[in-house]
């Protein structure tokens, strides 16, 4: 087989440029911490209510800046609809369906995870500008899809 | 064109596929139409339409039933072209893949329009349709298995008669397409099969919602090859003969039909990689995989480019770029490939950037998701396939792609290339901004971030919607051009006057092909590998790990 | 519609070379594909700082 000088020339380029590509990526995540949302931990979807921390869903103090905060994504809104949190407060987010699949998604930040039932998907975000943001569902769960959201209110 | 005579009887069977093809483009462009209108806000749909209803059936007919009903026309039209007319048992066979696949196409669509399958074509478990519509689509698959293995059977059948010969690249390539369909189907008929229809019919009461995903997404992916790679078919064999030049060469343009086969099926975690559920290190090695995917794309790139510099240069182009000037635009079976094309560079680059790891939460399952697959699919496929179009069909039918017609094609390809530059670019950049995809109109009650979506030019769901009736009109005209190159533009007299079916010869220069490349045990037996080394420990887990499953639940 | 016309066969005159594909001039392809490669470096390069200025 023979490829043409340039061919060479443009396979090596292209190459090594997903080559940087994909050590960029991969340091920032395996070293630096930048995953993707990959949850591990699983429940039975039928029964979220009595299962922690989901029985109690909502915000909670982990220590002085960082919070947990529990969801449970359901056609079609989140439980609770809204949270409050303190400006600079660094929010880890646990959050499951108790039906179909779901997304919890506040745009213009990289929150953006599916939530599938049966899994509990996580992902954290520190809020650094009071303000209001919204959380929407970008997957679609049904015919209410486009009002599925809620509020988080950093003051 | 004397070489091999047309059989009229291969013709009627790639009409057949054609026209199911352009029926589907009719309904699915509406479907469409609607889609744009209503997320701008500019019409409200009647009580008795669904959105999601809208949106399922313009998923199903466009991107999965338009593009395997041309894709199987056009091949079947092609491998009677390049390797002769089909055997009569052949024949039967693709005849009996054409009546199966489209029983299940009207299986699924009635049940779409009855509303009872509201579930988009990803039919993401735990959202329960129909058992007709997954039934439907199974169907559709085993229909496409049984006319993928007719035209398997014809390759070997001209393999075994020309033993030593190496084969019509249109054959070889159709012959990787077929393949790779084949194996990335198995997939999702496993899930249908026995996951889906067993739990729609209440005999299971839950299920592995993972494992569903994981199996459509092992097909989704390949899928798109399946798409893309009759594409590349037209622009390595069909393109040099209508520009007037020579395929660049025969042994790099398998190579990298192999490459894809290769590299196409082992990266379906790309699409699940801000889900639970799949280790980090299993997605990143995927995502390895999926980088390695590019490199055919890249040495396609590099052959078109070649093929255009080394025409025009024998046409007595010069300068660095003087070849691009004797390059026929005014010629649709030329032009409209070659827009395509065009979109496939930004659409290829966003390809990357979706596959970057975690860099996907930026745009996962935003509007950009869609905007890029209209630039990938949505014209790049299309586009050469509606070029295609222009000439098969009165290639087909013994009939004249007159001046006039030729005329409306341009037109045709300039109306879909504007719509979608408007509509991709809007998607792009309001998927940047956040705005979720297969979504009906909604501000979030008024909320300033979904209302920013209504601000700014480009920024805005008003120029999707605009984009999206231009695109509606390229598409109306193209069903109604379809139907005239099929019925009524004028015979062709004689075999001067008739149209032909462009296949290029290769270069002189061109080097001897290595027989390694059609030697299909090795690279199956590869694919195998590397599917076994991407999935097997992943999905065992998702098996042996795996939550109680979830009962079937309907949200609509 | 009118076809173009058949290619002429017109190779350059013996060609003595060993290797003739060396003859082709493919410079314009070169500066194509990597005009290419460069709008994929932008695109990506500038979703990433997107990412980062997001984290
Ligand atoms: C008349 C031309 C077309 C128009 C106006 C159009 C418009 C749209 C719009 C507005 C959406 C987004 C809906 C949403 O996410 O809420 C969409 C989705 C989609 N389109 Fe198109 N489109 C056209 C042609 C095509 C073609 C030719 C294909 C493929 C061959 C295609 C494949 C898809 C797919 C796969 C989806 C996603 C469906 C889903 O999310 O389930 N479209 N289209
Ligand atoms: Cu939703
Ligand atoms: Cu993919």
């Amino acid at each position: 087989m023979h490829f043409h000088r340039y061919e060479k020339y443009w396979l090596i380029f292209g190459l090594c440029t997903l080559v940087v590509f994909l050590t960029i990526v991969g340091v920032n995540a395996f070293s630096g911490g930048h995953q993707p949302p990959t949850g591990m931990m699983t429940l039975d979807p039928t029964k979220v209510d009595q299962t922690p921390p989901f029985d109690q869903p909502g915000l909670k103090k982990v220590d002085d800046n960082t919070y947990e905060a529990n969801l449970i994504a359901m056609a079609f809104g989140y439980n609770p609809s809204k949270i409050e949190v303190p400006v600079g407060a660094k929010v880890i987010f646990n959050v499951t369906s108790k039906d179909v699949v779901h997304s919890f998604t506040i745009p213009g930040t990289n929150v953006n995870m599916m939530i599938t039932p049966g899994h509990v998907n996580t992902s954290e975000f520190s809020f650094d500008k009071p303000g209001s943001y919204l959380v929407l569902c970008n997957e679609y769960c049904g015919s209410g899809h486009h009002m599925m959201q809620m509020t988080i209110e950093v003051k | 064109m004397n070489s091999v005579v047309k059989s009229p009887k291969d013709s009627k069977l790639s009409m057949s596929y054609l026209t199911v093809g352009f029926i589907a483009v009719f309904i699915g462009a509406i479907c469409g139409l609607l889609q744009g209108l209503v997320r701008g806000g500019v019409i409200e749909l009647p009580s008795f339409i669904n959105y999601y209803q809208l949106l399922t059936a313009h998923g199903v007919l466009l991107a999965l039933v338009f593009t395997t009903y041309f894709i199987y026309g056009l091949l079947f039209a092609g491998v009677s072209k390049t390797m002769g007319a089909l055997s009569d048992k052949a024949r039967s066979i693709g005849w009996i893949g054409f009546w199966v696949m489209t029983i299940g196409t009207i299986c699924s669509t009635i049940m779409i329009i009855l509303g009872e399958a509201s579930v988009l074509y990803t039919f993401y478990a735990p959202l329960k349709a129909h058992p007709l519509y997954y039934i439907g689509l199974a169907l559709v698959v085993v229909g496409s298995w049984i006319g993928g293995a007719a035209m398997l059977m014809h390759y070997s059948g001209w393999r075994k008669k020309n033993s030593g010969k190496l084969s019509p690249l249109f054959g070889y390539m159709t012959t990787a397409t077929i393949i790779l369909w084949i194996v990335c189907t198995i997939g999702v008929a496993i899930s249908v099969l026995f996951q889906f229809i067993p739990w729609s019919f209440g005999w299971a009461d839950r299920i592995n919602v993972l494992l569903s995903r994981t199996l459509f997404w092992y097909f989704g992916h390949p899928l798109v090859y399946f798409w893309l790679l009759p594409a590349y078919i037209i622009w390595y064999v069909c393109i040099p003969k209508i520009i007037g030049g020579k395929v660049f060469s025969d042994s790099l343009a398998r190579l990298s039909f192999v490459l894809f086969i290769l590299f196409s099926i082992p990266v379906g975690f790309h699409h699940q990689l801000t889900e639970s559920g799949i280790p980090e290190g299993w997605k990143f090695l995927q995502v390895v995989l999926t980088f390695m995917v590019i490199t055919p794309s890249l040495m396609t790139a590099f052959s078109l480019f070649a093929t255009f510099e080394t025409t025009g240069r024998e046409k007595g182009a010069r300068g660095l770029f003087g070849w691009l000037k004797k390059l026929p635009y005014n010629d649709v079976r030329f032009f409209a490939p070659f827009m395509g094309m065009l979109f496939f560079i930004p659409g290829g680059a966003g390809g990357i950037v979706n596959a970057s790891h975690q860099m996907n939460t930026v745009i996962h399952n935003t509007l950009w998701v869609v905007g890029h697959f209209h630039i990938t699919v949505g014209t790049p496929v299309v586009l050469t396939f509606f070029g295609v179009t222009y000439w098969l069909v009165p290639y087909l039918t013994g009939r004249k792609l007159t001046p006039a017609l030729n005329r409306a094609g341009m037109i045709q390809t300039i109306l879909w290339s504007v719509g979608m530059f408007f509509m991709s670019t809007a998607m792009h950049i309001l998927g940047l901004f956040g705005a979720p995809r297969r979504t009906a109109y909604s501000t979030y009650q008024d909320n300033p971030t979904a209302l920013e979506w209504f601000h700014g030019f480009f920024a805005h769901y008003t120029t999707v919607a605009l984009g999206g009736t231009i695109l509606f009109i390229a598409a109306m005209m193209m069903v109604y051009l379809f139907f005239h190159l099929a019925f009524f533009a004028p015979k062709a007299e004689n075999d001067i006057e008739a149209t032909e079916f462009p296949i290029g010869e290769v270069a002189e220069h061109a080097y001897t092909t290595p027989r390694i490349l059609e030697n299909w045990k090795v690279w199956i037996g590869i694919v195998v590998v590397l599917i076994l080394i991407a999935y097997t420990i992943p999905v065992t887990d998702m098996i042996t790990h795996a939550p109680a499953g979830s009962p079937p639940i309907r949200t609509w | 519609m009118a076809q173009l016309p058949h290619q002429p066969n017109r190779r350059p005159v013996a060609n003595k070379k060993i290797n003739p594909e060396e003859n082709q001039n493919l410079k314009g392809t070169l500066v194509a594909v990597f005009t290419v490669g460069f709008i994929i470096i932008a695109m990506w390069v500038s979703v990433y700082s997107l990412f980062l200025s997001r984290v």
